[in-house]
């Protein structure tokens, strides 16, 4: 799950990491109030998004007096957010967060991440930092380091040398940066996070080391040791992904018709791929829970059907694991006796129990089309999705 | 012949008294699998499906000379149960336990590294000698004994793509389901390593999707080393929708990787034969053997 900054920050605050004093509003007198309480001569109003470029498209301001706090919190808060790495609609914007402006002698790139290709921790760095970091290193206009990490033990001073000198650190500064790479790993492996991102890693004009933006996810499969997550996804502005932290589904929003509830991920990207090759428009999809109850299945129908206008439904389950096709021949049959199915359904099974999930649903005269196999299924859900 | 188990192997259920641990262990006895014991702290003494049940791994392993340990573990103390294994000196760890926080399978890899110990998972089906043994959750009623070797990142699309090599009369030497989560343990070069130098593997089916670069790095290895063998591959989800992302660092590490385009480009130029759709896998494999 990726968190808002000013949460970022304040589950950072106790691992000694240099941050700028910051509050988060959700009001216009909630902002003008916190620049008393963060003191400083001018300050930064940040719009809290779950996503980046927040500042070359309007959602970072200089503020110079509180009235000005006040007027930029006034814009940005109810309003919606666009940047190159929200949708079109943009996000929600519904705290902004109030910070002491910092003057800015150099701004450079520091990130700490599970760097999913290889399976372990490193350490990203550059010498330059900002929004246009990944255009700048594309042109090869500046260096990335990239030292691993080991999760048993924090970075030496060894290990981070080729970082300082490539920020061109030297002395107190290069001691500074150590310390904080230190503090960052400690916070990292408490924390549960597979990314921070500190984007800009600054030197003030007075030659202190100093983080401005933060970007963080923490990993959800660590939520059981962590209390501090919980009240933390009530604040996910992108629909989806609240929808996911809080559902537990895998949801993706699709523009077809063709509505799938398929089990397992894998096979649920298969199913979309060959629906796309033989011409038809996979609808938002979810798949199931790698343990799915038959509630399980009722829910995944219903969301589907809430969320979409569907032509067709095709059920495609290959039980195995503790999923058993039967257990999802009842989900549907409870279903449609809460509510008859608005749409034809296209149902494939196959392993576990399929034999059995056939006679469920013939017994209970639930309607549907029986495919058989996966090439049939999407053969039939495409001629339906046509008017067939 | 088959890679990494077959029917001497000697095996042990970490969880084995939990429902899930219960409940697939007979099923693999039931399929002919040598389980020897079980590790459930706490209930060492005791008998389960019967077999003797002890507190470690250890324990287990001195009595019984057990080299397999498959994990039926809650999340929580699925690293603690992996490390046991490792220390214990288990030579192959089937870890089907899902949802572990990913900086513990880290935590797990770097353990696995300093040792001789491998471990296939987490978050997997397990692994399968039709005919043999199988250690793990896939329906063996769908595996049938033959000389197609296949290795898999996704659990449904496995089975899915047994189903059709059996449909087209083509059996299998040894499935092995690696896992889908972010960090793994055994990877695919490791299995397509095995498989070449398998005499009952013909040909190598290969079930990839999208994200991270597990593909690219298995079509760099079958390059460098002028694979012996046909791989057929297959990569779920090209066209699924891009994930919104945030800050920087994922673009900048993937370097463009991850992309179903690019993996796909990646195993053609390495001599593997790709299918245009999931369902031209059967086909494509019996093409491959000519």
């Amino acid at each position: 799950m990726f968190i808002h900054e000013y949460q970022a920050k304040n589950l950072l605050k106790h691992y000694e990491l240099p941050f700028p004093p910051g509050k988060a509003a959700s009001n216009p007198e909630e902002a003008e109030h916190a620049t008393r309480v963060v003191g400083g001569v001018f300050w930064v109003v940040k719009a809290q998004i779950l996503a980046g470029n927040r500042g070359r498209y309007g959602g970072v301001k200089i503020a110079r007096n509180e009235s000005e706090v006040g007027k930029f919190a006034t814009e940005m808060i109810g309003s919606q957010l666009v940047t190159s790495q929200t949708d079109q609609k943009g996000f929600l914007v519904e705290q902004v967060y109030v910070e002491q402006g910092i003057s800015v002698g150099r701004e450079m790139y520091l990130a700490m991440l599970v760097d999913r290709s290889v399976g372990e921790i490193v350490l990203l760095a550059s010498s330059s930092g900002g929004a246009d970091i990944e255009e700048r290193l594309k042109q090869s206009a500046d260096q990335v380091i990239r030292v691993p990490l080991r999760a048993a033990t924090p970075p030496s001073e060894e290990d981070l040398k080729p970082v300082s000198e490539l920020l061109g650190l030297a002395g107190k500064q290069a001691s500074d940066l150590i310390g904080f790479c230190q503090n960052l790993h400690k916070a990292f492996m408490e924390l549960d996070a597979l990314l921070i991102e500190v984007n800009p890693l600054i030197l003030t004009e007075a030659g202190e080391l100093c983080g401005l933006d933060v970007k963080m996810e923490l990993d959800d499969n660590a939520t059981f040791r962590h209390e501090e997550y919980k009240p933390l996804s009530n604040y996910i502005n992108d629909p989806d992904r609240k929808f996911r932290a809080q559902s537990g589904y895998n949801f993706v929003r699709l523009s077809g018709d063709i509505g799938l509830v398929v089990g397992g991920a894998g096979l649920a990207l298969a199913t979309m791929d060959i629906i796309k090759l033989y011409g038809g428009e996979p609808a938002n999809f979810l798949d199931l829970p790698p343990v799915a109850s038959r509630s399980n299945v009722v829910d995944a129908c219903k969301i589907l059907f809430e969320k979409s206008k569907l032509s067709c439904l095709l059920v495609n389950m290959v039980g195995g694991g503790l999923t058993r096709c039967d257990t999802v021949a009842e989900g549907l049959i409870t279903l449609h006796r809460e509510s008859p199915v608005p749409c034809p359904v296209v149902v494939r099974f196959e392993g576990t129990a399929k034999d059995h999930a056939v006679v469920l649903l013939r017994n209970a005269k639930f309607p549907f089309i029986l495919a058989k196999n996966m090439r049939d299924a999407v053969e039939r859900v495409i001629h339906l999705s046509k008017g067939g | 012949m088959s890679i990494l188990v077959n029917s001497r192997s000697r095996i042990i259920c970490q969880g084995l008294t939990g429902y899930r641990g219960s409940f697939f262990t007979h099923q693999a006895i039931e399929y002919g699998t040598r389980f020897v014991a079980g590790v459930v702290p706490g209930r060492g003494g005791q008998t389960h499906l019967n077999l003797p049940v002890f507190d470690s791994v250890k324990e287990a392993q001195q009595a019984t000379r057990a080299d397999v340990s498959v994990l039926f573990v809650p999340p929580e103390s699925a690293k603690d149960a992996a490390i046991e294994a490792i220390e214990a000196g288990i030579r192959l760890i089937v870890c089907i336990s899902e949802g572990i926080p990913i900086l513990d399978v880290i935590r797990i890899k770097e353990r696995l590294n300093e040792s001789d110990s491998m471990m296939i998972g987490p978050n997997c089906p397990g692994i399968i000698v039709p005919g043999e043994c199988k250690i793990g959750i896939m329906p063996a009623s769908i595996y049938q004994k033959g000389r197609i070797g296949v290795v898999s990142r996704s659990g449904t699309l496995f089975y899915e793509a047994v189903s059709q090599l059996c449909s087209e009369g083509l059996g299998q030497s040894t499935c092995v389901g690696i896992g889908a989560d972010p960090v793994q343990g055994m990877t695919f070069e490791h299995c397509l390593e095995l498989f070449a130098e398998d005499p009952d593997t013909d040909a190598v089916l290969m079930i990839g999707e999208i994200g991270g670069a597990a593909e690219e790095r298995a079509a760099r290895y079958l390059k460098e080393n002028s694979y012996p063998k046909p791989v057929i591959a297959y990569v779920a989800g090209i066209h699924a929708p891009a994930d919104r992302r945030m800050g920087h660092a994922g673009a900048i590490i993937s370097a463009g990787t991850g992309g179903t385009e690019k993996k796909i480009e990646a195993l053609r130029d390495a001599g593997v034969l790709l299918p245009d759709s999931l369902v031209e896998i059967g086909i494509t494999v019996r093409r491959s053997l000519r």
